[in-house]
């Protein structure tokens, strides 16, 4: 047995708590009964999607993220660090080790969930919730596992032990994408829900992807599994990183640039007033500058390695290439490609709509490299500082800016704190100002890097 | 064994390590030694290969930290200075887990667990929960727990930080028996009469700089051929050995004839005669036969065992504090 499993099990799961955990479902599914009687076939439905939702997208991923963030507090991260345990070993380990209690109330509760459903419904309807069911748990608590290795990280470059708040800020964000994907596939549904009669049907409408028909059902299925799949391969990649060793750079550029082609393949409709490239062009940029954001948050504030990547870079000697690619930023590499979309996008609409068009596509551009900026100096100036903190002083420049722009420029005022598309070219000149004064104080925040209270990596950060 | 090469170590606060270079031989016990805030922590984390040096390299049997980070871990076993156990699991789990985890096959791991545990005499408790355990038999199992996998190299990160005299002891008679087995031990401490019972070889950092000259031996033997392989560019010719001579006339009056002997005199105590002889085993018998053939009326003449600590300040801050350290009482003193 993989010992990390075993060792989990040893101290979370002895036969006594399993049989706690297992008494749980059956008593509420048994009240339900009770009190029901039958009258209502979704009741049991109902109260086992609550259990699994309890279970596997709430319980499970805090314990995935404690499997990792524990040992920090305990001080035994370091011993797991220095074991001769494969990082693949570990992940999974903790996965199905740390979680054992929380997947064991989980399926059982999809279990009488999906039987029920089965038989009110269908056998390939029941199916396909429980597919979703299964691929969210996996999705939640593998980037469970992934924002505890984050935090850790994080932690130790700010020299501090880990927090709870940014990490719960990303399994926040992370519970949105995951709602999002499922109201997608339930717009993408015709649905007839008769509470009384507790019956749900799924209609089927089809779906146009990059120009074919998919079968909804079987498309949203497949997808969830797919980010099933990513999610677990990045804590794999993140310990990997614990452990010393490197990760090669192009999975997270592949993966960016999957996640664009999958959000642009969505076909636009044909009532839409845009065309169809500049419809997915717009998507795309939209996904890589999503992933720069997230690049900017979730990596660690380490000015050492950033004044190693601009060393390696340095414009004015030789190119130190191999250190280049290992000290690149996250940020990095989804930038590159939003410039690349963004100037691409503009291009297509100074031919189609016109040069304004093409100017509030650039100034859409200059607000995001403006706001990496933003968001580089402010993790720098204060490498503890969390991930909330720092989005709410983001959003406030958008919202104060608005405001004391509409205040004292009048209507044209918004315009050099917000994008838009009129007075012409205003967004586009005060946004560029905005990013090239961001990124000279981030700049100078990197080389001034604030005094630690205490030596990041010490074994009491558990580094 | 272990081959550091001008390593750099920065913290986004400030550099933790300058340049660091040195050889640690195999079978050697060094001691990692320096005030606070020294670099010792940081270096041996970057030996353990927990964290990668900003410049420089650092290989231990030959395997580079960064290029094969995984075979460092399996290889060697590191204790830190704060550390902690698996309070909710018996030793025997405890020390399973460990070896399981350092790659030891499912059949084999109860009986390393057993034999690391008698090791380091816990044998007697192996079904006691870690958390029911007294401090200093907490080290115990985490030096357990880091041996289970025999490395050829352990790492001890401030051992005896807490422990009382006692469990002090023990410890030092542990590292003995590991030493005596061949293994390779770095053991850091800022508290250098803890070193002082099991230490041949000393390394002395001070605001991340090797100070000293680099390893300084302390048993006096002569550097193998062996330790020349990693090019020694830090490695310090061995400390001389000292003898202290008394005469039946006042030493001050023996000089000329002293010199005429050609040996080489370390400093005058009243009636008594420091004497510095090269590092070599027979250098005692050779010096007292020339005393005894020349007539200096000789009344005793004895090794003197240089402190871990004189022998600190010799190195790091130069022979006039030596001349101050040697007339202080040798009491627990940090360095």
């Amino acid at each position: 047995m993989n010992p990390e499993l075993q060792r989990n099990l040893w101290l979370d799961a002895p036969a006594r708590r399993l049989i706690g955990t297992a008494a749980v479902p059956a008593l509420i599914f048994l009240l339900v009964w009770l009190v029901d009687r039958g009258a209502h076939p979704n009741a049991i439905v109902v109260a086992g999607a609550l259990l699994f939702i309890g279970a596997a997208l709430i319980w499970a991923p805090r314990e995935a993220r404690a499997s990792v963030t524990d040992e920090v507090y305990a001080r035994t991260w370091d011993f797991q660090r220095t074991s001769a345990l494969a990082p693949w070993t570990l992940t999974w380990g903790k996965l199905a080790g740390a979680t054992a209690r929380a997947w064991l109330l989980a399926a059982l509760s999809l279990l009488i969930a999906f039987l029920q459903l089965a038989s009110v419904t269908s056998f390939s309807h029941a199916l396909f919730w429980a597919i979703v069911a299964l691929g969210l748990g996996v999705l939640m608590q593998a980037s469970g596992l992934a924002v505890g290795l984050i935090e850790i990280r994080k932690s130790r470059a700010a020299g501090r032990p880990p927090g709870a708040r940014s990490a719960g800020l990303a399994l926040l964000g992370l519970a949105l994408l995951s709602g999002a994907a499922v109201i997608w596939a339930h717009t993408h549904m015709i649905w007839s829900a008769d509470l009384h009669g507790g019956v749900l049907t799924p209609g089927r409408k089809p779906l146009l992807w990059w120009g074919a028909t998919y079968d909804p059902v079987r498309f949203a299925a497949v997808s969830l599994t797919v980010f099933a799949l990513c999610a677990v391969g990045w804590a794999w990649r993140l310990m990997r990183l614990e452990l010393q060793l490197r990760n090669l750079p192009w999975a997270w550029v592949g993966f960016v640039v999957i996640a664009a082609l999958y959000v642009s393949g969505f076909d636009a409709s044909p009532n839409a007033d845009i065309g169809a490239l500049d419809h997915r062009l717009t998507l795309a940029a939209a996904v890589c500058s999503i992933c720069a954001y997230l690049g900017a948050l979730i990596e660690p504030a380490d000015s050492v390695r950033a004044r190693q990547f601009l060393t390696a870079l340095n414009p004015f000697g030789a190119l130190d290439l191999g250190r280049l690619i290992w000290t690149t930023p996250l940020v990095a590499k989804p930038l590159a490609l939003t410039i690349i979309l963004f100037l691409w996008d503009a291009m297509i609409r100074t031919r189609d709509a016109g040069l304004p068009q093409a100017w509030l596509t650039l100034a859409a551009l200059a607000f995001v490299l403006r706001d990496l900026g933003v968001i580089a100096g402010l993790r720098f100036a204060r490498p503890g500082r969390g991930d909330f903190g720092v989005l709410m002083r983001l959003a406030l420049l958008y919202v104060v800016g608005g405001l004391v722009g509409r205040l004292f420029g009048g209507v044209g005022g918004p315009a050099l704190f917000i994008p838009t598309l009129s007075p012409v070219g205003w967004s586009l000149v005060s946004a560029s100002l905005q990013a090239v004064l961001a990124w000279a104080w981030a700049g100078w925040r990197i080389a001034n890097p604030p005094q630690l209270s205490r030596s990041p990596p010490r074994s009491a950060l558990a580094a | 064994m272990i081959d550091a090469e001008n390593v750099v170590y920065d913290y986004p606060s400030g550099r933790a390590l300058r340049g660091v270079s040195f050889v640690v031989r195999a079978g050697a016990v060094l001691a990692l030694v320096g005030p606070n805030g020294a670099g010792k922590s940081t270096l041996m984390r970057c030996i353990a290969a927990l964290d990668a040096p900003t410049e420089g390299a650092i290989t231990v049997q030959g395997i580079d930290t960064q290029d094969d980070p995984r075979a460092i871990h399996a290889s060697l076993g590191y204790l830190p200075d704060i550390y902690g156990l698996y309070d909710r699991l018996s030793v025997r789990r405890c020390l399973i887990y460990a070896a399981r985890s350092r790659g030891i096959a499912p059949a084999e791991a109860p009986a390393a667990a057993e034999g690391a545990a008698a090791r380091v005499g816990l044998g007697d408790r192996m079904d006691t929960l870690a958390g029911h355990l007294s401090r200093g038999l907490r080290q115990r199992l985490g030096i357990a727990q880091t041996l289970v996998h025999r490395p050829r190299v352990l790492l001890l990160d401030e051992p005896a930080s807490g422990l009382d005299p006692e469990a002090r002891a023990s410890l030092s008679e542990l590292i003995r028996s590991l030493a005596t087995d061949g293994m390779t031990l770095i053991v850091s401490s800022h508290i250098l009469s803890e070193l002082e019972d099991y230490c041949s070889e000393m390394l002395m950092l001070r605001n991340g700089e090797v100070v000293g000259g680099g390893v300084v031996r302390l048993d006096g033997a002569a550097p193998k051929s062996s330790d020349a392989e990693g090019g020694d560019v830090s490695q310090a010719p061995p400390a001389p050995i000292l003898v202290k001579v008394a005469f039946a006339v006042p030493a001050g009056e023996l000089l000329d004839q002293l010199g005429a002997l050609g040996l080489s005199l370390s400093r005058i105590e009243g009636s008594d005669a420091i004497l510095a002889l090269p590092p070599s085993p027979d250098a005692e018998t050779a010096t007292l036969v020339t005393l005894v053939k020349a007539g200096l009326p000789v009344r005793s003449f004895a090794v003197m065992r240089q402190t871990l600590e004189e022998t600190y300040r010799a190195a790091a801050l130069g022979p006039a504090s030596q001349a101050a350290t040697s007339a202080a009482p040798k009491s627990e003193s940090a360095a």
